[in-house]
């Protein structure tokens, strides 16, 4: 690693307090990053200086963050940083940090339940044995939104010997604990399962945080607010009796993932632990003067964060009286039009779309088929499925654009996913064999301009046909790779797409970008249009809770501290009380 | 850290090895008995010098005894265990992955050689193998490069050539010490230095009778090259470019008179040695390795004896005290010197032997006895002072002193005229006293599983000359102090111990025979002279003392056994001393052909060769 590259670097910190602090840190630290403050760049310059300064070989540091996407994302920003050096570094969502360093190797010789091997459950498994539990406890089969309240018990109460659990409503309990014997019974575990197999092991065994803390001194986890209360407790326990180092870094202000059991509180508890060195980033690169403040007015109590140029910015009420399509067109024919004259520069990927649910997504889709508007889709409606071959798919074709190149994906990296889609090659001699037709092909096309349909294809009969032969699980994934090829056939939707928009998730500049909100962390525009802001539905009238109404609040302000520049916000007849509470405060 | 254990599966001449081991391990053995073999598994696991392709074993390495062709469950595995690593935070980070027991942590890797999966039939030849190293209980934890080079093996072989290593640079472990010393050195002064010594240099080529030398040679080499092609050559001791100037030291002996090239092999050995473990404690220091495993073949090539013992009773005695900075590596010595096993602490002997088939090799170690400190150290004392011969005997006799030493060897050639020592490999070994246990436990099967039989005096309990060893207050007071010994500290280590409860004293005892344990009737010179020795008795006593008395009572004695008196017997032996004249009673009966051999020693002497054949 060149060390010159981070040092240089981190002259870009120093005239902001914040970051500043934050590379300058020596102890446990907790970063509090609003919309816009460079968290990435800060968090990649830190841990380059703290691979250089302080990690000494055979130790290594671990990245933990939110998903696949966020993986990728640091990896690439890594590499510019000139840390490339697998050995040195661990990059990994939590999920797989779970399984690869906690339960393979410790769970057997911690007598904690899990399938041997481990083989983790494909989604359609898990939502089969998740209503026979149902039905067996309660004698009926599910309705259709049963999931979720159980899978955030089980995500919030992970102690099953609790007081907490006990006091739980006994019938979900007892569907959780059966769903976890099925589960068990047929050799599996879920993503969930995973954590929390994880967690229980970091709690109960001093000999494994010692393992930890030895291979990993440091650990850094980006968007601590979404990873939920068992990856907080084990990066305390962690960190307060294995004395593991934690940089924790995020925006509670963003914490949308309430259904999956995450809180904004985990990362305010963190970093006011008076361990912990608490720092906050406040300087907003991203947004307008005009943004910042109103996006302030949306929450209770906001972070004191503040435009580095004072750029002016454009915020825009509109009634429109009509439904949500009603409101694609008008913005379609009415404001798209306004800002492009207004920007030359800008292109219709400088614009987003942003909602709250893929029907929403689906109108304004409509609206912009009818005026023959190519555009990109990101939600629940989203064509593509992420599936762990998708992942792997996505990787390979980020490998095939850019990755050969800029190391943001490696071979490496794609040959180790694709080991794990081969679980039936039972050694590396095998593994060797079977994998240098996928090596060739994807050297043979290395290309992002190939269309999307022909590289399937070619995937398809140089490697993957022979693996969905051998590999009775990948079934499920077979399926989903037919569905895909289907989609990129003449007149479906993704006809057009080449390797490169299917590598950017579909995403390329000439697109107007359909995005839902939740979706959209981490994401920036010049400007954001949002839709079906309607009273009663956001937040949702059957949001009664306090804290489902603040998470409401949470997600309109990750919409609206998305923009750069300019945000529209429309509705039919009545205004939501959030747009009140910014017309308020732009008054 | 150290190695714990070793476990060797069908290969070469290891069938199923599994010792444990303690803080060294030295690996005591007759040649061909496999001490290389052994070495060369671990290396297979440890040693980052070894290629792959010597890693990809050949189908002459699977033991001799499986049946051929080899099947597809065949497989040769070699698997190593480490224990007190989890206090260093570096090892801790190298095995944490390959844990296998978390309290207190055993971490194990495991090297196996076995046909490729997916084989439909079996393997028909070497293509059909391949070889996997992985780390814990799980065959996809991979094990590579990465953990040799933070842990390696270092070997230092048999046939070394110690000497020549130190004469050349690029070789010499001197080198690396000496170059980092050299980056330290102030450039300016080194400068300085080369100056001098090129000045003094020149000054000596100078010399008119010098320079015609070099005069000469340059120009046969011009003649032979021409011009263009020729060498320019000078005088000089040392090149004068400061960078290499260091590179022309040379560690010195005897106080500078001699160079080390003129050292003699074994002190080339031992200096070799001593820079290279510097060297490795740099490496540690510096943060390049964690730990080091150095191998040692054949320590003694080359040291006179006294030698070995010296420096290896010190290089292994690293325990104890020192246990909180424990040196960061372990040595595991290969031998088969007396002299180095003499002085090898129990804990870290393992000894190979032959099976009782002689169709693979079998490994022993000492930890599964459960011995008292004291008893060890007794032990320890003991293979000291007999130079470790019950490590090297393929049979034992245990006796309570000498004279049984000196005699037993002609007591068995006179029954038996086949039956020699020597030829079936069988040691006395005197335990000067009665205090068995320790050394049972050592021979039995939880020790060196070697054969053996203990002799030991019957005592009889109202004698005067009888040994008194057992506790007077031990409520089983039998007739004899020799029966209470037999079952309370001998039999106590042979006999099974699920059986033992419920078993009485006199079954125990009465069992003692098929345990190899064998009493005579009152003491082993009463029984000898009882057995006919009588008249050999006064022959020998003839030439030890001048005392008449002593030559009156046994000329009587030799005349009427029966007017045996035990205690004044015992008495006038004692006083020329036991041993001497054991000695000479051993002649006597030599040149006699007398076959007095007592049958508690005839049956003790067909029970260890029925153990031998």
């Amino acid at each position: 690693m060149s060390s010159a590259a981070y040092i240089e670097a981190a002259e870009e910190l120093r005239e902001n307090e914040g970051q500043w602090r934050a590379y300058e840190s020596e102890e446990n630290c907790a970063i509090l990053a609003g919309p816009g403050s460079g968290k990435t760049k800060t968090v990649t310059i830190k841990i380059a200086r703290t691979l250089e300064e302080e990690i000494r070989r055979p130790q290594r540091l671990a990245c933990i963050t939110y998903s696949n996407e966020c993986v990728r994302e640091l990896r690439g920003r890594l590499n510019a940083l000139g840390v490339d050096d697998r050995s040195r570094i661990l990059v990994s969502t939590v999920h797989s940090f779970a399984l690869t360093e906690i339960v393979m190797p410790y769970a057997a010789m911690a007598g904690i339940a899990v399938p041997n091997p481990i083989a983790v459950a494909a989604p359609s498994k898990s939502e089969e044995l998740f209503k026979q539990a149902y039905q067996t406890i309660k004698g009926v089969p599910p309705g259709k939104w049963y999931r979720m309240s159980l899978d955030r018990l089980r995500r919030t109460v992970p102690d099953k010997s609790s007081a907490e659990w006990k006091a739980s409503n006994g019938q979900q309990t007892a569907i959780i604990e059966e769903y976890e014997r099925l589960l068990l019974d047929s050799g599996l575990i879920d993503f969930d399962g995973l954590v929390l197999a994880g967690l229980q092991i970091i709690e109960r065994f001093e000999w494994v945080r010692k393992c930890l803390r030895s291979k990993f001194p440091v650990i850094v986890i980006d968007e601590y607010q979404d990873l939920g209360l068992p990856l907080h407790q084990m990066m305390c326990k962690l960190m307060l009796e294995a004395g593991v180092r934690i940089i924790a870094v995020g925006d509670p202000d963003q914490s949308i993932y309430g259904f999956t059991g995450a809180k904004p509180s985990l990362l305010r508890d963190l970093h006011s632990m008076p361990q912990v060195e608490g720092i906050h980033l406040k300087l907003n690169y991203r947004c307008a003067t005009q943004i910042i403040d109103a996006s302030k007015a949306l929450l209770d109590d906001p972070p004191d964060s503040e435009s580095h140029d004072g750029r002016q910015g454009v915020i825009t009420i509109h009634e429109v009286g009509e439904n949500v399509e009603g409101q694609a067109r008008y913005a379609l024919d009415e404001l798209v039009p306004k800002m492009l004259e207004d920007h030359p520069d800008w292109q219709l990927g400088d614009i987003a779309f942003l909602y709250r649910t893929f029907r929403e997504g689906s109108s304004i889709a409509k609206a912009a088929e009818e005026r023959g508007l190519r555009y990109f889709r990101l939600d629940n409606g989203v064509l593509i499925k992420r599936t762990r071959l998708i992942e792997f798919l996505t990787d390979a074709a980020v490998w095939c654009t850019s990755g050969w190149q800029t190391g943001n994906v490696t071979l490496g990296q794609i040959l180790k996913s694709w080991r794990l889609l081969r679980p039936g090659l039972k050694n590396e001699a095998s593994a060797l064999t079977a994998r240098v037709p996928l090596i060739r092909c994807l050297f043979e096309n290395r290309d992002g301009s190939i269309p999307l349909r022909k590289w399937i294809g070619l995937l398809y009969t140089s490697a993957l046909k022979e693996a969905f032969a051998a590999e009775p699980g990948l079934a499920d994934e077979y399926e989903t790779l037919k569905n895909l090829y289907a989609l990129t056939k003449e007149g479906k939707p993704l006809e057009h797409f080449t390797v490169d928009i299917f590598a950017n998730q579909g995403r390329s500049k000439d697109q107007i970008s359909l995005i839902t909100l939740h979706s959209s962390k981490g994401l920036e525009f010049q400007a954001v249009v949002m839709v079906g802001l309607e009273h009663g539905d956001f937040p949702s009238q059957y949001a009664t809770a306090d804290d489902e109404i603040e998470e409401a609040a949470r997600l309109f302000y990750v919409g609206v501290t998305r923009a750069k520049s300019e945000v529209h916000l429309l509705y039919a007849h009545t205004e939501s009380a959030l747009i009140t509470a910014i017309r308020e405060a732009t008054a | 850290m150290r190695l714990s254990r070793i476990k060797i599966k069908n290969f070469r001449n290891f069938k199923n090895l599994n010792v444990r081991l303690g803080e060294h391990a030295v690996v005591l053995g007759e040649n061909k008995v496999g001490k290389t073999n052994l070495l060369f598994a671990l290396r297979l696991i440890l040693d980052p010098s070894l290629p792959d392709s010597a890693r990809q074993l050949r189908l002459d390495d699977f033991w001799d005894g499986l049946e051929r062709p080899l099947k597809l469950d065949d497989v040769i595995e070699i698997s190593v265990e480490f224990r007190d690593f989890e206090d260093n935070e570096n090892l801790l980070a190298i095995l944490a992955d390959s844990l296998v027991k978390p309290d207190p942590m055993v971490a194990r890797i495991t090297y196996r050689f076995q046909p490729i999966s997916g084989l439909a039939a079996a393997p028909r030849s070497e293509a059909d193998y391949e070889f996997i190293l992985f780390g814990g209980e799980r065959v996809e934890n991979s094990i590579g490069y990465e953990l040799r080079r933070w842990m390696p093996m270092d070997l230092f072989p048999a046939l070394r050539d110690a000497e020549g290593d130190l004469a050349r640079w690029a070789r010499s472990p001197f080198r690396p010490l000496l170059d980092r010393a050299a980056a330290d050195i102030d450039a300016s002064a080194l400068q300085e230095i080369a100056d001098e010594v090129q000045e003094t240099t020149e000054k000596i080529a100078e010399l008119p009778e010098l320079s015609k030398i070099v005069d000469d040679v340059n120009s046969q080499l011009t003649d032979m090259v021409g011009d263009q092609h020729a060498i320019e050559t000078a005088l000089g001791f040392a090149p004068t470019d400061p960078g290499k100037l260091l590179r022309a030291l040379q560690l010195m002996i005897d106080g500078g008179k001699r160079g080390v090239s003129e050292a003699s092999l074994g002190s080339a050995n031992v200096l070799y040695l001593a820079l290279k473990q510097l060297e490795n404690q740099h490496l540690v220091n510096e943060g390049v390795r964690q730990h080091t495993f150095l191998a040692i073949e054949e320590p003694e090539a080359h040291l006179h004896p006294h030698l070995q013992r010296r420096i290896y009773r010190n290089y292994l005695n690293v325990k104890g005290d020192a246990k909180e900075e424990l040196p960061a590596r372990n040595i595991i010595l290969t031998t088969h010197s007396p002299n180095i096993a003499s002085v090898a602490p129990l804990k870290n002997v393992v000894v190979l032997r032959h099976s009782a088939g002689r169709d693979h090799t079998v490994g022993r170690s000492f930890h599964g006895i459960d011995l008292q400190n004291a008893e060890i150290e007794d032990l320890e004392r003991y293979i000291d002072v007999t130079r470790g011969e019950l490590f090297f005997s393929k049979g034992v006799i245990l006796v309570e002193g000498d004279s049984e030493k000196f005699l037993l060897p002609t007591l068995a050639r006179l029954h038996e005229p086949d039956f020699d020592f020597d030829e079936y490999g069988i040691t006395v070994c005197s335990i000067s006293g009665t205090n068995f246990g320790p050394y049972v436990q050592l021979l039995g099967q939880k020790g060196l599983n070697c054969p053996f039989v203990v002799l030991t005096d019957f005592d009889p309990v109202d004698e005067e000359v009888s040994q008194e060893d057992g506790d007077p207050d031990d409520e089983v007071q039998q007739e004899s102090y020799g029966a209470t010994r037999v079952v309370n500290s001998i039999m106590l280590h042979l006999f099974p111990e699920e059986e033992w409860e419920d078993a009485t004293f006199e079954e125990v005892l009465g069992a003692a025979p098929d345990y190899g344990v064998f009493v005579n009737e009152f003491t082993f010179e009463i029984d000898l002279f009882k057995n006919g020795a009588h008249k050999a008795f006064a022959v020998a006593i003839k030439d030890l003392t001048s005392n008449k008395k002593i030559h009156e009572r046994f000329n009587a004695l030799a005349e009427d056994p029966d007017a045996l008196d035990p205690k004044q017997l015992l008495k006038d032996i004692n006083s020329v001393g036991k041993g001497r004249f054991a000695q000479r009673l051993a002649a006597v009966l030599q040149k006699d052909k007398l076959n007095v051999c007592p049958p508690y020693i005839a049956d003790a002497l067909s029970y260890l060769k029925g153990k031998l054949e």
